[in-house]
């Protein structure tokens, strides 16, 4: 939506330019109006065009995924969760469960997306 | 004064911009349009074509990085047989024995990545020379993607062939998902992270966890378990290295090995989904659901054909970005959903007592037994 409306401002920009050029170029004085609504859409392009950028860095930085590792006890089922280290697989012995003291071991590892969006 | 100076440039911009039209027009009729559009085209490919060398470039450093970790002291001579190697089919056009054909060239494809590979990797466990295995196919896939588009891209503007400029263009966007899906796999593989295609092993795991799982064929282990009264003979590819081994061979031993005595084989697998539907479904189905070039999927058929033994298959439905990638929530949560299918599966369509095998598809990377 935002990239239709700064190509729709940037044409618009260029229509005024166009206009006020042919003005001047034909001897008119461009009115104050013409200049005007010609920077007005200039500044409007630049200014959808920054927001575009803003939106899309905050996009990549919001959908990069957590890696997420669920440890398990196999005695009494105690489950937690921790970050990942390199040398971590799903079977691996990872410590004593802090309810019961049985072996714990690393049920699933998989990544985790900050926001889940649903699509249609 | 000042007014005529202005008559008198207004005239000269019309008659420049009549003739800008007039030229433009001119060159329209003379083919001007369709070399310009080939020109934009083919700057567009360009463009998008560094990104693809960037990654085939990228995804080989990395792997020259993981061989020289592992003890390799030239990296880059391996790296140059490796990313070029080619697999040519078989014969098709006398189809008898092409199975068996295709299966000794994968064979023999297989043995001489992981020579090539395990030879030069002295200090390396084999789970890392099987994740470096993996890396440098992921980079010699990658690097052939970036040859084949600088090649249609360089024949046609040789030949002037603007249809295939055009095909190209139009295909580009589809390609750089493709690359870009390759590359982010690569740092999965390097952190040893299980991946979506990964769903397969991590059932059997869950099935078979703490029953001393033993090799029944290469890369690949079974162990025997109790399941709703049944006994389960679980297989999978042994991990956590990077490895799917060969389980229609598996398969095919174990089942001689009992004589055919089964009440049923199911194979679970991931499955690529269709747009519109939601990753970690599930869907159950008959056949073998294993997606090799042929060869393992023959085996479990044939077999299951030969003793009448009754072929069902659970997949778990993912993208081919999410089965290359790190596995995502949906897919681990749905392994449980897949147990239970597969206990519900047991209790109607077999007897308490009875044997049933059950084969987790799959690449092992991050999964143990």
């Amino acid at each position: 939506m935002i990239r239709h409306l700064m190509f729709l401002m940037l044409l618009l920009s260029l229509l005024f330019l166009e206009t006020t050029v042919s003005a001047q170029g034909g001897g008119e004085e461009a009115t104050p109006a013409l200049w005007t609504l010609m920077f007005l859409t200039l500044i409007l392009t630049v200014a959808l065009l920054a927001i575009q950028i803003v939106q899309q860095q905050r996009r990549n930085k919001s959908t990069r995924p957590r890696t997420v590792v669920e440890v398990k006890c196999a005695k009494c089922g105690y489950r937690e969760e921790k970050e990942f280290s390199r040398g971590d697989y799903v079977g691996k012995a990872v410590g004593k469960c802090p309810k019961c003291g049985g072996q714990m071991f690393i049920e699933a590892i998989y990544a985790r997306l900050p926001k889940q969006e649903k699509k249609p | 004064m000042v007014q005529m100076a202005g008559g008198g440039l207004a005239d000269w911009i019309q008659a420049i911009s009549q003739l800008v039209f007039m030229a433009i027009f001119i060159l329209m009729f003379l083919g001007f349009n369709q070399k310009f559009q080939m020109y934009v085209w083919s700057r567009n490919i360009r463009a998008r074509m560094s990104i693809l060398e960037s990654y085939a470039l990228e995804a080989r450093k990395k792997a020259e990085k993981l061989l020289s970790e592992g003890g390799a002291k030239n990296p880059s001579e391996v790296m140059d047989r490796l990313v070029d190697f080619f697999v040519i089919e078989p014969v098709d056009l006398e189809p008898t024995d092409i199975i068996k054909r295709l299966e000794h060239v994968l064979d023999v494809r297989e043995q001489r990545f992981k020579g090539l590979v395990g030879s030069i990797m002295e200090k390396a466990t084999d789970i890392e020379k099987s994740i470096a295995e993996t890396v440098s196919e992921i980079a010699a896939a990658l690097n052939s993607l970036y040859k084949q588009v600088r090649h249609y891209l360089l024949l046609g503007e040789k030949t002037n062939n603007w249809v295939l400029i055009m095909q190209l263009e139009l295909m580009m966007p589809q390609l750089i998902r493709m690359a870009e899906t390759y590359y982010k796999a690569v740092d999965t593989f390097i952190d040893g992270k299980p991946v979506g295609d990964g769903l397969g092993p991590l059932v059997a795991y869950r099935l078979m966890r703490g029953s001393g799982a033993k090799r029944v064929a290469e890369d690949t282990v079974a162990a025997e378990v109790e399941l709703e009264g049944r006994k389960a003979i679980v297989v999978k590819a042994e991990g956590p290295g990077s490895r799917v081994g060969k389980p229609g061979e598996a398969v095919r031993r174990i089942v001689e090995e009992l004589n055919g005595d089964l009440a049923m084989i199911i194979t679970v697998d991931a499955a690529l989904k269709l747009e519109g539907e939601e990753t970690g479904t599930i869907a159950e189905g008959s056949g073998a659901a294993i997606g090799d070039p042929g060869p393992e999927k023959i085996k479990i058929e044939r077999t299951a054909a030969k003793y009448g033994i009754p072929l069902h298959a659970i997949v778990v439905k993912m993208s081919m970005e999410e089965a290359i990638q790190e596995m995502k929530e949906e897919i681990a949560k749905a392994a449980d959903k897949v147990i239970e299918r597969i206990k519900d599966l047991v209790r109607k369509e077999s007897r308490e007592g009875e044997r049933i095998l059950i084969v987790g598809i799959g690449n092992t990377v991050g999964i143990a037994q």
